[in-house]
């Protein structure tokens, strides 16, 4: 297993899984109103936690495999303009697949907004960054949802695994 | 990638994490009480937010090691408990050395509580399965104790990156 696809296929994934989130708070009277909702004061709202969910995929192609990509900065006011963005990050990650990345020793620099720079390599930077990143982002979204009453439980969050659903060998 | 080797460290990365979150609030005014905190009234308390946190290691360790470790069924009666507990998980993975992990691409086979029967390779288990079980939990505790007003930044969540600083000490050798 490559870092590239492990990478693209756990944003795949789970965008595929925040999608669906996004379609049951459209489904609530409250609908837009959520993307607003912050986890607590200090905290991003939840429109900028799927902003920073969607970006992080482009983050990563630019810095792994030298893709060229623009982060947004612009935070969505309507669920259905979300889960746009959410599709166009997904068709993106599909064509995606076929871009080589650098090798797992590769240099990758990144620095932040805050200034802090960092010397990684892209197995470093994919495992200690781009994954924790956008988990810990897509989280806090989840949180803020089912801080919202939004039902949401673990065939939510693990859609993808129906995929690997087998009879038992017993059976 | 070695799938072992990125597995092996970011258990101890994202227990490192649990074990900052768990001091801070042992050094607020919370202190023990914290474990019962929740998100919502229908989600997991603290407690089972870490206990079911480091279960995930311990599957990691069971399915892609064969390694012979009961679950953490005891609830956690202290913050004390919960990071005695973090420091075994870090000892196990230790134990875990890289030729102790299935090959890629071996298959494992589980059945959950419900019934409901997986297959898949070795690497798809640690990518699909124990890491977002992993994080979601991790996560949810790191809420928990942000929610309740602890001081906690992202590179608590984090603390590997300082390793990859560009000053750091390590990068400048």
């Amino acid at each position: 297993m490559q870092t590239a696809d492990i990478l693209l296929t756990t944003y795949d994934n789970m965008l595929g899984s925040l999608d669906a989130w996004l379609a049951k708070a459209a489904d609530d009277p409250r609908g837009d109103a959520l993307l607003g909702h912050k986890l607590a004061d200090d905290m991003f709202p939840l429109s900028r936690q799927i902003r920073f969910v969607c970006n992080l995929p482009g983050e990563a192609m630019a810095g792994a495999a030298g893709v060229a990509y623009s982060s947004s900065d612009i935070d969505d006011e309507t669920l259905a303009a979300a889960r746009e963005r959410i599709a166009a990050t997904r068709a993106l990650i599909k064509g995606w697949r076929a871009t080589p990345f650098g090798g797992d020793e590769a240099p990758v620099e990144l620095s932040l907004a805050n200034g802090m720079t960092f010397d990684l390599t892209t197995e470093t930077y994919a495992r200690d960054w781009a994954l924790p990143q956008f988990y810990f982002h897509l989280m806090i979204a989840y949180a803020i949802l089912r801080r919202a009453g939004i039902a949401l439980g673990k065939a939510d969050y693990v859609g993808y695994m129906f995929h690997y659903l087998r009879q038992p060998a017993d059976a | 990638m070695n799938y072992a080797a990125d597995a092996r460290a970011t258990f101890v990365d994202l227990l490192d994490t649990l074990d900052t979150v768990a001091a801070k609030l042992q050094a607020s005014a919370l202190g023990d009480d914290a474990l019962d905190l929740k998100l919502t009234d229908d989600m997991f308390s603290l407690e089972l937010q870490f206990r079911v946190a480091l279960n995930q290691v311990l599957l990691g360790l069971i399915r892609n090691c064969r390694m012979d470790l009961p679950l953490d069924a005891e609830t956690y009666t202290s913050l004390a408990k919960v990071r005695e507990r973090i420091g075994a998980m870090r000892d196990h993975v230790g134990a875990a050395a890289e030729e102790r992990w299935l090959a890629p691409d071996a298959a494992i086979e589980f059945t959950l509580p419900n019934g409901k029967h997986f297959r898949m390779t070795a690497a798809e288990h640690v990518r699909d399965w124990i890491l977002p079980n992993f994080y979601f939990h991790a996560t949810m505790a790191y809420a928990v104790a942000r929610r309740a007003g602890v001081d906690l930044g992202k590179f608590d969540f984090v603390p590997q990156m300082a390793r990859h600083a560009a000053d750091a000490p390590a990068a400048a050798s």
